[in-house]
Formats: C-alpha cells, sequence, structure tokens
C-alpha cells in the first residue's frame, strides 16, 4: 500500500438530484486490511433522499462491487443521524459469499480491493447541505 | 530517474531543509462546509515592493510547493467524474482554496502547476491575506 491514511471519497454539496454521480477513485490501496467509513451529513435541509454507495474493483475499475451504503433522508437531521459510519476488514477468513448489491445501510464486509470511490444519488432538491465520505484505511 | 522526477526530488530535498509546513484547504459547501485538507511544505515569501502590481498587492505571498504530498495524499479525493472541469488537472489548487499557515487562513489567489515532460514538478501559489 502506498500510503495509509484518510482520504476523501466524496465531499460535495448537495443540491439538485443526483443520479449515479460516480466520484473519481482512490487508487493505490492494495494491501489494506481494513477500512473505516465515515460517512457525514450537514446541514440536510429540504431534499427527500441522499445514498452514498462506497464501492471497490479488484479489476482495475472496469467493475464496480459495493462494500458499504449509507442512507439518509429527512428525518436524518444532522448532527446527531447525520454521522453513520462501519469497518470493512479483511483479517479474518470469509465463508464463500454470493455477491449482491447492497440495499439500504448495507455492507458486505471483507471485500475490499486495491481501490475505492463513492458514487451518490439523491432525491429531492437540498439547500445548504453537505455530504462528506471519508476512510481510513489501515 | 527522469528530468521531472530529479526535479521533484531535488525540490523535496530543499524543502525540508528550508521550507515551512502548511495546511492546502479545499472547502466545500457554503452555509454548512467541510474541508479537505492536506498537509504540505513550501517556500514561503512575501513579495518585494518591485513585484507589485494590480493583481499582487502588499501583503499577499509566493509559496513554492512541491506535489509529492498532494500526489501521496490524493488531495483533493473524490471529484465528480461528470464535472465541468473533470478535464483540469485536480491536484492543482485552484482559486479560493485556502492555506492554513502560520495559523492564519489565507486565501489562494492564483495556482500555477509547472510541467516537465508531462510530469507535475511544482505549483507556484499567490495568496492573501
Amino acid at each position: 500500500m502506498v500510503t495509509p491514511g484518510v482520504y476523501d471519497l466524496a465531499a460535495l454539496a448537495i443540491t439538485t438530484a443526483l443520479t449515479n454521480s460516480a466520484q473519481t477513485a482512490i487508487t493505490g490501496l492494495d494491501g489494506m486490511s481494513a477500512a473505516n467509513i465515515v460517512a457525514e451529513l450537514l446541514g440536510g435541509t429540504g431534499g427527500t433522499t441522499i445514498v452514498g454507495l462506497v464501492q471497490t474493483s479488484v479489476d482495475g475499475g472496469t467493475v464496480w462491487l459495493d462494500v458499504a451504503r449509507f442512507d439518509f433522508n429527512t428525518a436524518d437531521s444532522p448532527p446527531t443521524a447525520g454521522k453513520k459510519y462501519c469497518v470493512l476488514q479483511t483479517n479474518a477468513a470469509k465463508a464463500i459469499t454470493q455477491y449482491a448489491a447492497l440495499a439500504a445501510e448495507g455492507m458486505n464486509d471483507g471485500l475490499l480491493g486495491d481501490r475505492m470511490r463513492a458514487v451518490l444519488t439523491s432525491t429531492g432538491t437540498y439547500t445548504d447541505t453537505t455530504l462528506s465520505i471519508r476512510v481510513a484505511v489501515h | 530517474l527522469t528530468a521531472a522526477q530529479r526535479e521533484v526530488a531535488e525540490l523535496d530535498k530543499s524543502l525540508v531543509v528550508d521550507g515551512e509546513d502548511f495546511i492546502l484547504r479545499r472547502v466545500i459547501g457554503a452555509a454548512n462546509q467541510t474541508n479537505i485538507d492536506v498537509l504540505c511544505r513550501g517556500f514561503v515569501r512575501r513579495y518585494k515592493a518591485q513585484e507589485l502590481t494590480s493583481v499582487i498587492i502588499q501583503g499577499d505571498s509566493n509559496i513554492i510547493m512541491s506535489p509529492t504530498r498532494i500526489i501521496a495524499a490524493q488531495w483533493p479525493g473524490g471529484t465528480p467524474v461528470t464535472a465541468s472541469d473533470a478535464a483540469l488537472d485536480r491536484r492543482v489548487p485552484r482559486k479560493n482554496d485556502k492555506v492554513v499557515l502560520q495559523g492564519k487562513v489565507r486565501n489562494i489567489e492564483t495556482a500555477e502547476p509547472i510541467y516537465i515532460a508531462n510530469e507535475l514538478v511544482r505549483i507556484e501559489i499567490q495568496v492573501r491575506g
């Protein structure tokens, strides 16, 4: 791994609806054994839903696989419900598992490639709202 | 080593000896903001009186920095693939990004990338504040 540390997978102001808005990938993460992902919604005025999907790839970015999904809706008023986190680890052996795209607040633990990215979808129109998704790579 | 790699290595070496640390910051959002920070090192100097123009004013500073830490941190992180400025070199700071230098937040007025053989080897920044 080039540099263990904290990387920003996404940080942007949410206004009009987004449909599967892919962010550029953080690469060079080969060798990571764990990832702590923190998604934070700031503001959250207006709008309806925001989905922050975190993905990884094991084929150089051709196919992206879901690893964590953070769902925010109008009930998630920051800062109490506006910050969510999860931990992905590859330290323990995993049973063979059928891959499936993630539903709300889901995660595919143990699935970490050499790169990660965020894909954002939102409905409704938000004002004064910022979404941040950071990953601490170990 | 290529000429570009040599250039960066020499700049990094001299920055270790003579440079100073500062935080390069992109602020995201208006009313509710989040910062994307990276710790950098650069040569900082005030512009001399004879260098002042209509766009370089008294109090502005010039920072010469290496891209090494920006590249290592992959700053500014993930940005929309389809953004209107996606074709620009996103490693280069933009106007209105910030520099936190000696405890003071300063505004970036311009950032000039320097390339050798298409490789980013140095960034010169004009900061105000």
